[in-house]
């Protein structure tokens, strides 16, 4: 199903209710009436395109944006996916923390690989955390830089040597290693876990970690198909002048 | 890759010699060689012919003359007491080592583990990975690089990415902290007392 901006909002959610919080993010919450999705984004002054985008990167996996939907201002885009950061780091990585606290707390054999678990986590969560970090006070402003130094016609020393020795597309290749750790946790839960006396906590665990990749995923792919090759045509169109 | 060690049990029941058996199934490099129930003629003739490593016996299913004879023997053979909660210290001061008859299941592995030398649980229950694989995974959590494993396998370099290649296919497990947890979850690799 193609979203598009005639929708009822109430109706995209009942197909899809993973979307529910990726709206959110865009200041719409629920309790959308029967309102359409081009009424709620005019009432919140959200950009209808760069919505619809966003929604249909989430919803389809095999959906992949048109030409001119990396039109965006990157401004608009580096807000949504900062958005989308604090959510991964200040509630959701948290909630799956304290169901694993759960776990071992009311585990009542021999608690040690359980600690493994919960060590293994951590350390993903640092990588994760540490990526974010990087994304935010290195690519983000560099990227936002670039966009206005093609505005004005004078690009700053540093995003000119940033551009020289750190091109965006270096960046795309650090993804794998935190993706390959989470895929890792669920593994090891699945296959290698020892039981637990509480299945229904270690299935919700378990959906949240799917969650958690689903989403990562959608959003790298919003960062692949969207910010990169928008930032990639920044680079050449600077490289090009500078010429 | 060492001998597996060879376990006699000794019990009068069906239901403890079914239990030990079980439980020894669970430990890696350990083999329940026979079972006994303590009133075969002569007994310590085939309890010796099994060449153990390892006798546990209960005092209650035989003569006390056979286990004086039993922990006589041989000093390559380690005997240990199955003996009730309320047994009576001239019973337990006949035994190096004693389990007891409530002992839960971690606390006679943690006894089997300790006589035996053996490092854990039998991965094979897993199922999957080969000794080969096993002895790589190893120095792969150790932190060795495939050159290092090498050197101290004799083996080329092309082979160790073999079977870190395959390790990886057959666990889904990609990442060297994700192995460790696992490796450390199965007991190949301990973590070094502080």
């Amino acid at each position: 199903m193609l979203i598009e901006k005639e929708m009822l909002m109430a109706e995209v959610v009942y197909h899809d209710h993973n979307l529910i919080p990726i709206i959110g993010r865009f200041g719409i919450r629920m309790g959308y009436d029967d309102e359409s999705i081009e009424e709620l984004c005019n009432k919140h002054r959200v950009n209808i395109d760069f919505f619809l985008t966003i929604l249909n990167v989430f919803h389809d996996s095999e959906y992949f944006p048109q030409k001119q939907m990396q039109m965006f201002p990157v401004g608009m885009l580096v807000s949504y996916l900062k958005k989308a950061h604090k959510d991964y780091l200040e509630d959701e990585i948290p909630e799956i923390k304290n169901l694993i606290g759960s776990m071992i707390s009311e585990c009542h054999i021999d608690k040690s690989t359980y600690l493994l678990f919960l060590n293994f986590f951590d350390e993903y969560k640092l990588e994760l955390e540490n990526h974010i970090y990087r994304e935010e006070t290195k690519v983000y402003p560099y990227v936002v830089a670039l966009e206005k130094a093609l505005q004005t016609g004078k690009a700053d020393e540093a995003t000119m040597q940033q551009m020289n020795t750190y091109p965006i597309a270096e960046y795309e290749r650090e993804h794998e290693n935190v993706e390959e750790k989470l895929n890792d946790l669920k593994n090891l839960m699945i296959k290698y876990l020892p039981t637990v006396d509480d299945d229904r906590l270690c299935f919700r665990i378990l959906r949240e970690l799917f969650a958690l990749e689903k989403e990562l995923n959608e959003h790298a792919r919003i960062e692949d198909l969207i910010l990169v090759p928008k930032v990639m045509a920044m680079e050449i169109a600077i490289k090009n002048r500078e010429k | 890759m060492a001998r597996a060690k060879r376990v006699v049990v000794i019990d009068h029941r069906f239901l403890i010699r079914a239990g030990l058996e079980n439980l020894m199934s669970e430990l890696r490099e350990v083999e329940l060689v026979k079972t006994f129930e303590g009133n075969e003629t002569r007994l310590s003739e085939k309890v010796l012919a099994k060449k153990p490593d390892l006798v546990i016996v209960n005092p209650h299913a035989t003569s006390q003359g056979f286990v004086n004879l039993l922990n006589n023997i041989d000093s390559e053979t380690f005997v240990i007491g199955l003996v009730s909660n309320d047994a009576d210290v001239s019973i337990i001061s006949h035994f190096r080592q004693t389990i007891f008859q409530n002992s839960n299941k971690s606390e006679l592995q943690k006894v089997f583990r300790k006589v035996l030398g053996t490092t854990g649980e039998n991965h094979k229950k897993n199922g999957i990975l080969s000794d080969r694989e096993i002895t790589v995974l190893k120095y792969v959590v150790k932190g060795y690089t495939n050159r290092q494993i090498a050197d101290e396998l004799f083996l080329s370099i092309h082979t160790i990415m073999t079977h870190r290649k395959n390790i990886i296919r057959k666990l889904g497990i990609n990442t060297v902290s994700g192995l460790t947890v696992y490796a450390l979850m199965n007991k190949l690799v301990i973590i070094p007392k502080q």
